[in-house]
């Protein structure tokens, strides 16, 4: 009877997780998006996903005027303990790093957006982790759009 | 869920794969069967994990088997009709020292087989076998006319 119980609840909770999309095993994507100083960021993160997975990261910015020269993407670099990082797409004209942040400079792009997309691949872990992220713009400018977020990793 | 849905396909499609077999395949393999035996764990875990080698993935393929495991027991438990379709139903081969052949014939089961269980049982002689009957499980019983 408890092993029937065990097996059910697990299940169910993978398919409740299927049906509605609560994070619960992974890979689920949510999307932070803020808005400040006529530019839109938009990033598509992995909420919760498992070892040796891709989790895919996304970031749009979005600027109506167009943009005005190259576009510096900043990055917590903490995040990236827990992924490791296939591809970035576009190619980056630069990166440069601190310790704390990674900074993707890319050339100006045709039109009002910028859409970049980094191929991550969970780590293996040894139990359940977490990750905080942070992306923002690079603007010299205090009010330059930047979100949060969180990533659970299971084993 | 994909590893849900994916690990119960896989259920179905081995269930259907042994319940299809003749229980000659099932209870005494050929070489090719055994083949088949060996490669199946493979193609099963490649179809149902596929990339995914976390420890969570596989609790939820184990899960899922176990889960459609338990509800096939609880199924062939509660009806007898649908243990019937889900297990089959033992078939008669010998009765009273002489063949079915329309059983053989559908089951691919050659009499030497059905002989070499009887040797087993201690009998030596179609004629002394009162029933020979192919179970569910591929095994052959048999029950054997009784002296005196």
């Amino acid at each position: 009877m408890t092993f029937t119980v065990v097996v059910t609840v697990v299940v169910g909770v993978g398919v409740v997780e299927g049906l509605t999309g609560v994070p619960v095993y992974g890979v689920t994507s949510r999307t932070a998006a803020t808005s400040a100083g006529g530019t839109e960021l938009s990033v598509d993160y992995p909420r919760v996903t498992r070892g040796q997975l891709d989790s895919p990261l996304s970031i749009e910015i979005t600027r109506q005027d167009g943009f005005d020269g190259p576009v510096a993407v900043v990055l917590s670099a903490a995040y990236f303990d827990l992924f490791n990082v296939d591809t970035i797409r576009p190619t980056p004209a630069s990166e440069s790093s601190d310790g704390e942040s990674w900074t993707l400079m890319f050339d100006q792009p045709d039109g009002a957006t910028l859409a970049v997309d980094l191929g991550l691949v969970a780590r293996a872990v040894g139990w359940f982790d977490h990750a905080t992220g942070s992306v923002s713009i690079d603007t010299g400018d205090a009010t330059a759009p930047q979100v949060t977020f969180v990533t659970d990793v299971r084993p | 869920m994909e590893i849900v849905a994916r690990a119960s396909a896989v259920f179905w499609l081995v269930f259907l794969l042994t319940r299809g077999l003749k229980r000659r395949s099932l209870g005494d393999m050929a070489p090719f069967e055994m083949v088949l035996l060996v490669v199946l764990g493979d193609i099963i875990q490649q179809g149902v994990m596929q990339q995914d080698y976390s420890v969570t993935g596989a609790m939820l393929a184990l899960a899922s088997f176990g889960l459609w495991l338990t509800f096939m027991t609880f199924v062939t438990w509660r009806s007898g009709h649908l243990r019937r379709i889900l297990e089959g139903v033992p078939i008669v081969l010998v009765d009273n020292g002489k063949p079915i052949d329309r059983a053989l014939a559908i089951e691919h089961m050659p009499l030497d087989e059905v002989l070499e269980a009887a040797r087993q049982e201690g009998v030596d002689d179609l004629a002394k076998i009162r029933l020979a009957v192919l179970e569910v499980s591929g095994r052959i019983s048999i029950i054997p006319i009784e002296q005196g």
